[in-house]
């Protein structure tokens, strides 16, 4: 008995041996380290290969579009509040539905621009990575739902 | 007939055994317990060997798939808070959102 308790406890090691050596061999360090810093330019430097020059040119892309983007927010954000004060002081369907139909405008105007600038980013990167990009974020900015966050499950 | 009484219980009340002082007697008998221990654990092993190496290498296995599914679970967390993150910073619907929401709180 006890010897089939020690050949037990013996192989149970082993296969928690094997299950801790199998986990640092999968594990990106990298990855880890960005999410936890929620740093998402060092996360598209490791996760698309970007080469030094890749990343420079990546990130002066978004440092231009910022602007364009705060113009969008603020846009948006202008055009919800404005539907908001309309439905709380109980205004005429047809000025709601007006006030509506500007908040979707500026959202797609936005989303457009989104998709522009995704293109822009992933024609810098390296043959592939940017067809990758692409097809991780391109999903979520078109199933964006301003309920709540957007919602995509990411596989693998 | 001999009727001399018998030595031997005499001589056996008389006898006295002065063994040497040794310091490693207890050692040296737990050293030899042990290794009759695993010599017997070994040999189980041996009896068992066919199920024995079947279980080791179950083990293996499915610990090295429990790890790599971990691992990747893992990446896959981190890979959704970063998109998200991301998104968080170039979209401005989501930026809109985050900002009314601050709003509300505050």
């Amino acid at each position: 008995m006890k010897n089939l308790l020690l050949t037990f406890l013996l192989v149970l090691a082993a296969g928690a041996l094997a299950a801790g050596a199998f986990f640092r061999w999968h594990y990106d360090d990298a990855l880890h380290a960005a999410a936890q810093q929620r740093d998402a330019m060092k996360w598209l430097r490791t996760e698309f290969h970007l080469s030094d020059a890749q990343f420079a040119a990546v990130a002066r892309l978004h440092e231009d579009y910022s602007v364009e983007c705060a113009d969008h927010c603020a846009a948006i954000g202008g055009a919800r509040a404005a539907l908001a004060a309309a439905e709380k002081s109980g205004q005429s369907a047809a000025t709601l539905a007006t006030l509506r139909r500007n908040v979707t405008e500026r959202e797609l105007a936005c989303r457009m621009a989104i998709g522009l600038h995704l293109r822009k980013v992933a024609a810098l990167m390296p043959p592939g990575e940017g067809e990758r990009y692409l097809q991780l974020l391109l999903p979520r900015v078109e199933n964006y739902s301003h309920q709540g966050a957007p919602t995509v499950r990411l596989d693998g | 007939m001999n009727t001399s009484p018998d030595p031997l219980p005499g001589f056996l009340q008389r006898w006295r055994i002065a063994p040497p002082d040794d310091p490693q007697f207890r050692t040296a008998v737990w050293a030899r317990l042990q290794a009759a221990r695993d010599t017997r654990w070994a040999a189980y092993v041996r009896q068992h060997a066919a199920a024995s190496c079947a279980a080791l290498a179950l083990a293996v296995v499915a610990g090295g798939w429990f790890g790599q599914w971990q691992a990747r679970r893992q990446a896959t967390q981190d890979r959704e808070v970063l998109t998200t993150t991301y998104l968080g910073e170039i979209d401005a619907r989501v930026i809109a959102d985050t900002r009314a929401e601050t709003h509300v709180h505050h």
